[in-house]
């Protein structure tokens, strides 16, 4: 029999898990060392059939992280395209990819960007004089200069919630479950699984960057520049036009 | 239409680089042109006349240039970690050395050929080669730093580093050609420069549209895409034509007049710095990630005025006290000193 204690232990571990929306905690990684006791490389696989493009991890990320107004570190890019039944739409969110081969990394002329050995591409705030070169040589526009700090500013992968074994902010909060982080070198976790029993892609893979952020799902028409015609950035452009 | 995609929630990331680093990389680009010439006629005579609104010019823009550079980055107060560690697989941190180099060099010319230098003068021949050395490294380094960003189309294609360069030799030979102007001196080589460079720059410019027609904007169609269809950056394009053809014809006729020389090099100048806001700021607006260009409206104006007075302000002064300690005409070959000029 249950005491009361436990009884409200369960039942608060209960409310917590149904806080804690989809199936991305089930990739919760443990800490700075994976599973077979390496070091971890930190990845991500984005299942867009999930994604709903609620845009709660542009919110979350902007709050943990306090990007401020105007800049993120993530978004979900939408976009309305042609499918054989007629207008649909595609969503298709956007951070760092945390590159195998940054093309960020050797540009930096202070040497204020690195890799860290879990994979995890980084700022340091301090060493940073701000010259914006890091800015203009991602390929994925992940990056941008943070009008309060001054600073090359990117995705860390929540380096600070990671590193004590919480998930990203905006795994944390997808309401669909369809960001999933984890260990790409170890073979049970849920990124390889996804990654092994899924046709993934990544962004722009012709820029020889080797993105460690993988899609399911996606169109071939986003994967490199998309060739988006009108819609929202038309209307902002011809708006600036008309105030100007 | 064609394809059908239509963004319905996009964002912008602004520019990283401002207006100062337009003025920083014209100037530089410029300084670098102008001591080339200044170093053609030294070759051939130390005392030559030409070599001094040439090293004039050059001074006038290098010694001006640090200064937008330091306004460009966001955390300037910082400039001194680029000495403080070594990071030699950046080329932008090579030209936080060959910066430096290039501009003490003109600095210490500057000294050798005002009324104290001329007890140095032998040490002159060691420092044109030092500075000459180092502006061919500073061109190399400003037009590498931008080629070598795979992410920025317009920035990345064949043409980019050699119409850079170029515009920075005439940008240089019109700098050179307003001073021999304005101060009544002889402009050497620099209206040969500025015509051929003009011609070149003409062709070159329809050459690389024509190159890019009809391609895509990743496989070498930006510069075609920004010229065509981006605005107001297709109307600068226009602009720089009749500066590069205005610069040109001017540059023809110069022989015949003062006027003509200096306002043939206003012209290039002009036409170079229309030309470099194009690929610097057309080149960010051009976007990554989707077809279409950032609003304009989110280049900050009051930066950019702001730019613009600090930049003519200080180049102002830098000639003021050029036009004073570059005053020494030093002496002849047949040891007559030459007539003195005033600004």
């Amino acid at each position: 029999m249950k005491t009361r204690r436990e009884i409200l232990s369960l039942s608060a571990v209960a409310a917590l898990g149904l806080a804690a929306p989809g199936s991305a905690a089930l990739a919760k990684p443990q800490s700075q060392t994976s599973s077979t006791g390496d070091t971890p490389r930190w990845g991500m696989v984005i299942d867009l059939r999930k994604c709903i493009g609620c845009q709660a991890c542009t919110v979350s990320c902007s709050m943990e992280n306090a990007v401020p107004v105007g800049n993120h570190r993530t978004v979900v890019s939408t976009y309305e395209i042609q499918t054989d039944d007629g207008p649909g739409q595609a969503v298709l969110p956007r951070l760092c990819n945390h590159c195998e081969n940054p093309p960020c990394i050797p540009v930096c002329p202070v040497e204020a960007t690195f890799q860290q050995k879990d994979g995890t591409v980084v700022i340091d705030a301090e060493q940073c004089v701000g010259c914006g070169y890091c800015v203009q040589a991602c390929p994925y526009d992940a990056r941008f200069i943070n009008k309060q700090t001054g600073v090359a500013d990117k995705c860390t992968f929540c380096v600070q919630r990671v590193g004590v074994g919480l998930l990203p902010a905006c795994v944390e909060t997808c309401v669909g479950g369809a960001r999933v982080f984890g260990d790409l070198r170890a073979e049970d976790s849920a990124v390889t699984k996804l990654i092994r029993n899924h046709k993934v892609d990544v962004l722009r893979p012709h820029m020889g960057t080797r993105p460690q952020v993988y899609y399911i799902g996606l169109d071939d028409r986003l994967q490199d520049r998309v060739e988006a015609e009108s819609g929202s950035r038309q209307l902002r452009n011809q708006d600036a036009q008309q105030e100007s | 239409m064609e394809n059908g995609i239509v963004d319905l929630i996009s964002f912008d990331q602004g520019f990283a680089w401002d207006h100062w680093a337009v003025w920083y990389f014209l100037l530089v680009g410029s300084a670098a042109g102008a001591l080339l010439i200044a170093f053609i006629a030294a070759v051939r005579d130390q005392n030559a006349p030409e070599i001094r609104p040439a090293l004039f010019a050059a001074a006038a823009c290098g010694l001006t240039a640090a200064v937008p550079l330091l306004a460009d980055l966001h955390q300037p107060a910082r400039f001194m970690h680029f000495y403080l560690g070594t990071a030699p697989h950046s080329i932008m941190w090579w030209g936080s050395w060959f910066l430096p180099a290039f501009v003490g060099g003109l600095a210490m010319l500057v000294v050798l050929y005002s009324p104290f230098g001329d007890r140095f003068a032998a040490y002159r021949r060691y420092l044109w080669y030092w500075t000459a050395i180092f502006s061919v490294a500073v061109l190399a380094y400003t037009a590498g730093e931008m080629t070598i960003v795979r992410a920025r189309p317009v920035w990345h294609e064949t043409f980019f580093p050699i119409m850079l360069t170029l515009s920075a030799i005439i940008s240089g030979s019109g700098a050179v050609s307003i001073v021999a102007a304005v101060r009544g001196q002889k402009p050497g080589i620099a209206p040969q420069v500025l015509a051929t460079g003009s011609a070149l720059f003409v062709v070159g410019v329809a050459v690389w549209i024509a190159a890019g027609w009809g391609k895509n904007v990743v496989d070498g169609g930006a510069f075609a895409d920004l010229a065509l269809n981006a605005n107001p950056v297709n109307l600068l394009f226009l602009m720089t034509g009749i500066c590069g053809v205005g610069g040109l014809v001017m540059a023809l006729v110069a022989s015949r007049a003062a006027l003509f020389a200096a306002v043939s090099g206003l012209l290039a100048v002009v036409g170079a710095l229309i030309f470099r806001w194009e690929l610097f700021m057309g080149g960010q607006a051009q976007l990554k990630l989707e077809a279409g260009f950032l609003p304009h409206a989110l280049i900050n104006n009051n930066e950019a005025l702001a730019g613009l007075i600090g930049t003519v302000g200080l180049l102002a002064v830098v000639v003021v006290v050029l036009s004073f300690v570059l005053n020494h005409e030093g002496e002849n070959k047949d040891g007559h000193t030459a007539s003195h000029s005033v600004l």
